[in-house]
């Protein structure tokens, strides 16, 4: 079996904890860009992904909490006045979805397989979840169809 | 976003290598991928930052205000185009490179809050 439940595989990795990420979704005619744009700042850096149609992700938060679901009106506000900082247009946009959600991470924050009997864990892909599964699902193959039994990112479980 | 490099600065070594693998395994599984990097910029105020960031990251260039304004024009309104001109440039990777850009004091007034904060780029094709 390969458990690939993210936070909810608490129960079985112990060392696995929550990273609160919040993001905001909004919708601006008045600002166009062609690729994402970081912000960075010594106490609030920020990005904003544009998704066509005139839609834009900004995100994200990062607060050490398995919180899920509740973005707080501090980091709304953070987010939205960095936003507004980049270009001033997008104190016009229309604000589309406000998410709230907890990323599952190891104390190193990097992702770890880890087999306990018949079951391989996989998990704790942190805020790299769409850039790091090719990888990890590359290893996980490798060590099911024995092509390598120690993968990189493979865990040694001493628990 | 798949954005290794960028991840590079606050990240883990392998974060960076085996992110390279991604944009091209999820084009192959038929989504849509579009490289044309990152442009990261700072507040005039936090230059330093953008120092720091390009120290800890590969990559890069320096954009100074006519490349900014080609690149993305809603960005370089709010930037000095002044700026960049006293920035060293830095080397560019081809395909997907990414960007530095520094922003003007004109974009300082607009973000007054100063509580600790950090950002997490969550990442989706």
């Amino acid at each position: 079996m390969i458990d690939c439940r993210g936070l909810a595989a608490q129960d079985a990795l112990k060392d696995l904890r929550g990273v609160k990420g919040e993001m905001i979704v909004l919708r601006s005619r008045d600002v166009t860009l062609t690729r994402p744009v970081r912000l960075l700042h010594p106490r609030f850096p920020l990005y904003i992904v544009p998704r066509g149609d005139g839609i834009f992700m900004l995100g994200a938060t990062q607060i050490e909490s398995g919180e899920r679901g509740r973005a707080s009106a501090r980091s709304v506000m953070e987010l939205l006045s960095a936003a507004y900082a980049l270009s001033p247009a997008f104190g016009e946009a229309e604000v589309i979805e406000i998410g709230a959600d907890a990323r599952p991470a190891f104390p190193d924050n990097l992702p770890r397989i880890t087999r306990k009997g018949d079951t391989l864990h996989v998990n704790g892909l942190f805020r790299h979840g769409f850039l790091l599964s090719p990888a990890v699902a590359r290893q996980v193959a490798g060590l099911v169809l024995r092509d390598n039994e120690r993968p990189e990112l493979y865990h040694e479980d001493h628990a | 976003m798949l954005a290794p490099y960028c991840e590079g600065a606050t990240a883990e070594e392998p974060v960076v290598r085996l992110g390279h693998e991604a944009a091209d395994w999820w084009a192959a599984q038929g989504v849509e991928v579009q490289h044309h990097g990152s442009l990261v910029v700072t507040l005039a105020r936090d230059r330093r930052e953008l120092d720091q960031f390009a120290r800890r990251t590969t990559g890069h260039r320096l954009v100074t205000g006519a490349d900014l304004a080609k690149l993305e024009p809603h960005v370089a309104d709010r930037h000095d185009p002044r700026c960049g001109s006293k920035m060293r440039p830095i080397s560019t990777r081809a395909r997907r490179w990414r960007i530095c850009a520094r922003s003007s004091k004109t974009a300082a007034r607009g973000s007054r809050k100063r509580t600790p904060h950090q950002a997490a780029p969550e990442l989706a094709p």
